[in-house]
């Protein structure tokens, strides 16, 4: 017997609407409720919540909803509140606590970006910089598994403090979900959550913030890339020639938004045979070289393919940070030091405003 | 449009007329607030853009202008308009100066 309209309407109004008193449904922050053989999908809106509000109450839905008898699945759709404008000049400024900012962008996704922008970031922390990393990916937020933490960060005088791993300063939507079913996110509710994070936590004093941005050249990634000032973008390419395509949307990004191309990493640039040692370049050879010619940015370095760098990621161990002196480590470790060489180099004074 | 590297060092209003860019190549342009308020490159401005006298009836002035990322100026004017996203390359482009619109010029017709 499935699950009636009603009983899931009962359920939904037996849950309290963050800082109203009233009940989800008497808040108005369902939108739209579809129950349809055991399959529930509710449409929430965001209003003013803050992320981690949000995830608590996404949470709290899912796990009423679940455990009403004939419920198979449920879908929670979030849509835009009233805070989520498209954009605001007040806050495109720098951003408090943060010195420069690094964006990791990958004109499609599969590429390997996230791992790389984890162990760069760590990479740069082990040049004894202070780090900070932002997951901005809230589709598929991935650093709680590659970082192995979990735990919801708390809020000291209404921000949100980072957690610390490895020495690294973390933020994620991922932080906030309690478990990994995928949300919908809709429309401007992206950039707000973004801008929340960026603008809501309360970064230490980090020298680099580096964010690993949305995947793909789309609005959620442009938007970001518009509206904080990024010091410097960072592409991540595989090396076939479509892959090459992309680095050329992902370096059309940033120039439209006249953002310095710290330059090109290629991942899975070849494989290494363990056993042997021969180099085997799978997804053909000097992709990575041409680019600097092509487009007149640095090639920053090439990561092989090798098993031991997902499988870290899969364990919540970090290469650079797990097996430091990893040859794979030490190619990170040089990839860092022309990453920084460039931020300093790309850095531009913000110009000085009398009005 | 010529693209330009000089990034502004300083962005300031000359009384309730003008607005000075003084940019990192050595350049300073300067704008009338007119020309400037008339040049919003906003959608809705783009969309009906009054012809240029009649900016003329109502003179405007910045009372606030904010960075936008590391690309951009964003204008807020007496009249309440604030929508308009100013590139620096735009800015540089439209400098009304006689030397950079003899070369915008030149560029046109050759």
């Amino acid at each position: 017997m499935s699950a009636s309209f009603e009983e899931v309407r009962a359920r939904l109004a037996g849950i309290r609407a963050p800082g109203s008193g009233k009940n989800l449904l008497a808040a108005g922050m369902v939108q739209g409720l579809e129950v349809s053989e055991g399959q529930v999908s509710v449409r929430l809106a965001r209003g003013q919540l803050p992320p981690a509000v949000l995830g608590s109450v996404i949470a709290q839905v899912r796990r009423e909803l679940a455990s009403l008898e004939g419920v198979r699945g449920v879908d929670v759709q979030v849509e835009a509140g009233a805070g989520d404008r498209p954009v605001s000049a007040a806050e495109s400024g720098p951003i408090a606590g943060v010195g420069d900012i690094v964006a990791v962008a990958s004109a499609k996704g599969g590429v390997g970006k996230s791992t790389v922008a984890v162990n760069l970031a760590l990479a740069l922390s082990a040049r004894g910089l202070r780090i900070g990393l932002l997951d901005a990916d809230i589709y598929g937020p991935s650093l709680p598994t590659m970082m192995g933490i979990s735990g919801r960060p708390r809020a000291e005088d209404g921000k949100i403090v980072p957690l610390e791993k490895y020495g690294l300063q973390l933020m994620s939507m991922g932080f906030f979900l309690e478990d990994k079913s995928p949300v919908i996110w809709r429309g401007p509710l992206v950039m707000g959550l973004v801008r929340q994070f960026l603008r809501d936590v309360r970064w230490g004093d980090v020298d680099v913030l580096v964010i690993d941005l949305p995947p793909g050249t789309g609005d959620a990634a442009l938007t970001l890339v518009q509206q904080v000032p990024v010091t410097g973008g960072v592409v991540v390419t595989t090396p076939q020639d479509v892959a090459l395509l992309d680095v050329e949307r992902g370096i059309a990004m940033f120039r439209e938004v006249d953002t310095p191309v710290l330059g090109v990493i290629e991942n899975m640039s070849f494989y290494e045979c363990p056993e042997c040692g021969t180099r085997d370049e799978i997804f053909g050879s000097g992709g990575g070289a041409h680019i600097a010619e092509r487009f007149g940015v640095p090639l920053l370095g090439q990561i092989p393919l090798l098993p031991a760098i997902g499988e870290s990621g899969d364990t919540g161990k970090p290469l650079v940070a797990d097996e430091p002196d990893h040859p794979v480590s030490r190619v990170f470790a040089a990839i860092g030091a022309r990453v920084w060489g460039a931020i300093e180099a790309a850095r531009t004074p913000a110009p000085k405003i009398l009005v | 449009m010529a693209w330009s590297a000089a990034r502004p060092l300083e962005i300031r209003r000359v009384g309730t007329a003008a607005v000075q860019i003084d940019w990192s190549d050595g350049h300073r342009s300067e704008y009338s607030n007119r020309d400037l308020r008339h040049a919003c490159p906003c959608a809705e401005c783009r969309e009906r853009r009054p012809p240029k006298e009649s900016a003329d009836a109502v003179p405007v002035h910045p009372t606030e202008i904010q960075l936008v990322g590391r690309y951009a100026l964003q204008f807020r004017w007496s009249d309440g308009h604030d929508t308009g996203i100013y590139t620096f390359q735009s800015l540089r482009a439209a400098c009304p100066c006689a030397e950079c619109r003899a070369r915008e010029e030149g560029k046109g017709t050759g």
